[in-house]
Order: C-alpha cells, then structure tokens, then sequence
C-alpha cells in the first residue's frame, strides 16, 4: 500500500484506528498523519471516539482471588521496578500539578488544545515548602475537583527521615492533621491524601515532627 | 500528643467536627478510595500497595468485563486483564491525563492486548452468546453510574449512549463490534452476512454520526 493522498489516508483510517491495520501499512499511514495535520486531526477525532465507545463496556467482575493473583504478580516484578520509575512518576505527579493547572480528572475527549475546558481539578492553593532555615522542602499543593487532595511533592525525598505529619491550617487557625509520611512512603518525592474540601481553603501547610516542632511550613496562595 | 488530633486554636464546632471526620478517614485502612483516578495511579506508580489493591478493585470488572467480550475465553481473558494492570503499573508515567481519562488509558491497553491475543491464536474465537449480548447491547437502557464515576464521566457515557442510540442499528452494530468487540471489518462482514467494503462503510458512517451526535450535544 502506498500513502500518497489524503484519500488513501481516509480510505483505511478507520482501520488504522481500530487497530486493524498490520505492519507496515500503519506505520505508513501514520508518516502520512505525521506529516499532513489535516489527516492527523481526523485520525485524532476517530481514535478518540473509538477510545470513547470503551467507556460502554460491560462489567464482568473477574473470577474469585483475581485482586490477590494480580498484586502477586505485581509483587514478583517489584525488583524490576526500579528507582528509575519512581523517579518518573514524580514527573507525572508534578506534570499533572502544574500543566494547565492540573489536568486531572478529564473525559476521554480531551485533547491538548481544548482540554482546560474539560478540566475537573484545579490547583485552588499551592505553595513552597520552606524549613525554619528558608531552604526550600518542595511544594504543596491543594488540588480542588470531585474528590479533593492534597499533593506534596519533595525536592530531595532523602531528608526525608523518619515519620512526619502534614496538617493544614485554616485562616482562623484551626489546623488538621491530614496525614503523615515515612521515609519508604515519600522515596519517590511525591505523596498525597484525599481531603474534605473545607480543607481547600487552607492558607499554611505545615510538617510536623512526633514530637510537635515544625520541621517545614508552606504559605499557601 | 497524639498526632492524629487536631490542634485547634480556636472553637470551632463545624471545624472540629470536619477534623474529626477527616481523622475517621485515615485511621482506615482504605483511604486509597477515596483519591481520585489520577492520584490513585501516581501512588501506584510509586509502588504503595495499598493504592495498587484500590486500583485494581476500581477497574477490574471494567478491564475484565472488556476482555471477555473480545476474547470469549475465561483463563485468557485473566491473563489480558492481569497484564494490563502490570503494564499500568510499569508504564503509568506514561499516562497524559491530557488526553484520556485514567479509566479509558488502561482499557486501550486492555483492548490492544485483547486484539493482539486474539489474533495470534486464530481462528478468532467467537462465542455466540458474547457476539448475541453485544448485538442486543440496548443503548437505551437506563445508565447506572458507578460511584467512582465523576459526575463529568457520567455525563459523557449519558452522551455516548444516547448519541449510539441515535444510529442506525446496522451502523450501531459494525461500531459496537469494532471498538469494544474488537472485531476487524472482515470479521464483522462475516457477521453480519455483508462484504468487506459495506462493512466498512457502515463502521465510517457510523463513526462520522458519532462524532456529530456528540457535537452538537456538547453545543446544546
């Protein structure tokens, strides 16, 4: 097959997007997308849609102990599951935070350039966590939406230590002990709790120590 | 002091009762549940077992549920489905919240490993009863949305089905059996008694009607 027209492009699309098409017609085709944004658009929109229709898909629970087999099995790979994707996961968790004030939570229709409207989280404060010393800790984030959250991510998970507390403080002063963190928990420089949105209104984070000190506070805006 | 008690500074009923409520919460074991998609993936991601049995528990029956309908086959449809939350596991820096919902990222992996599966153990298996139910698929029927859904999730599949619902039957079928059967245009041609290019036309047009449907309810 030779994709030299957007015809031909259009002719086998829809197979492209259903997965039907076999090498090296696809691949073809996709140079073809790559390099034509009409077609490239198109074939956004069919591949959305199709991606769309498996929102329709019956649910069938899986046979009895299918949860156990499947952590097992996840259990068996653990050492293959490096720090190097800890690492990357960071960059999920911080790219989800700050591109497009947070996209979290979007239909399966978003696409770059219209996906801000279909938003269902936003980042209602955020701010640099600081030790008593200035330096910086990392970052916090409240993050609003159908289920709110906080994120906090941290620039040298190493410091970490031991156990620590995040409480959030209110304008009037009320704070809440909204979870803690050891270091195993934080090794990858990200963690988050679900919060009630009362507590989006936060204007301090602050890390606790067992024994009460502020080891770190955030102001956030 | 008991760090899981607030400290408040001030009285404060409403507030003291919102401290309590949020304690209540994570003095269980499962306050995975109550993170949202994204989140939950990051944690899992992160290698927290607790978040990883809460993702697996929030999608099993869809991811399953997908790989039985194109497989009909009970151990490969375990095996496809275990696999995809394994490649959830290790890929999910991958993800683009951008572009697809948590829910939709990991049954395309689902569906991918499902068609290839099928198609290296040919003949295609086809089970008369899981074709005859995704035949009979009524888009009409009332929606029952599921807890984790978001209220905008929620809205969508509304959307969907009665944008499906609006298809001619024959054009609603070849989508049907093209996207969540996934059947190619062959194997629906020799479902449905036609050819291969009057497959396909039913699958475009069908599509094409989708996508119109869903635009102009977007605009109402």
């Amino acid at each position: 097959m030779n994709v030299e027209s957007c015809a031909d492009f259009e002719d086998h699309m829809e197979a492209l997007a259903i997965g039907e098409m076999a090498e090296p017609e696809s691949s073809r085709l996709l140079a073809h997308a790559a390099n034509c944004p009409s077609c490239q658009a198109h074939l956004d929109t069919v591949s959305g849609l199709v991606d769309s229709m498996l929102q329709l898909t019956p649910r069938v629970e899986p046979p009895p102990g299918f949860e156990s087999r499947v952590l097992a099995r996840l259990h068996a790979g653990t050492r293959a599951h490096s720090a190097r994707w800890r690492s990357l996961a960071i960059v999920v968790a911080c790219t989800a935070a700050l591109v497009g004030g947070v996209a979290l939570g979007r239909t399966a229709l978003g696409r770059d350039g219209d996906s801000a409207s279909l938003s269902a989280g936003t980042v209602a404060r955020s701010g640099i966590i600081a030790r008593p010393d200035g330096s910086p800790l990392g970052n916090a984030r409240l993050v609003a939406g159908p289920q709110p959250f906080v994120l906090v991510t941290i620039d040298n998970p190493k410091d970490s230590g031991a156990e620590v507390w995040c409480e959030l403080v209110l304008a009037d002063g009320q704070s809440v002990t909204v979870g803690s963190w050891g270091y195993d928990d934080v090794a990858g420089g990200v963690w988050a709790t679900g919060i009630e949105s009362g507590l989006l209104a936060a204007v301090t984070m602050r890390v606790v120590a067992a024994d009460g000190s502020v080891l770190a506070t955030a102001t956030l805006d | 002091m008991n760090r899981y008690e607030s400290r408040p500074e001030k009285d404060c009923e409403n507030l003291s009762e919102l401290s309590e409520r949020t304690i209540s919460v994570l003095r269980t074991p499962d306050r995975h549940d109550r993170l949202p998609d994204d989140a939950l993936l990051t944690a899992v991601a992160l290698g927290d077992t607790d978040a990883t049995a809460v993702f697996v528990r929030r999608f099993q029956s869809r991811v399953y549920g997908l790989a039985i309908t194109i497989t009909s086959d009970r151990a490969l449809s375990e095996d496809i489905a275990q696999s995809t939350f394994e490649r959830a596991w290790r890929h999910g820096a991958t993800y683009d919240s951008r572009r697809a919902s948590v829910g939709t990222w990991l049954l395309t992996i689902c569906r991918n490993l499902a068609i290839d599966a099928i198609r290296v153990r040919r003949p295609v298996p086809v089970d008369p009863w899981t074709i005859g139910e995704m035949l009979a698929y009524d888009p009409d029927a009332p929606v029952v949305n599921d807890p984790a859904d978001g209220a905008i999730q929620s809205d969508h599949v509304g959307r969907l089905r009665r944008a499906l619902a609006a298809l001619p039957a024959e054009q609603r079928r070849a989508v049907v059996l093209a996207t969540i059967g996934g059947r190619t245009t062959t194997e629906i041609g020799l479902l449905e008694g036609v050819g291969v290019p009057t497959a396909k036309t039913r699958l475009r047009n069908g599509l094409l009607r989708l996508r119109a449907a869903l635009e102009s309810e977007v605009e109402r």
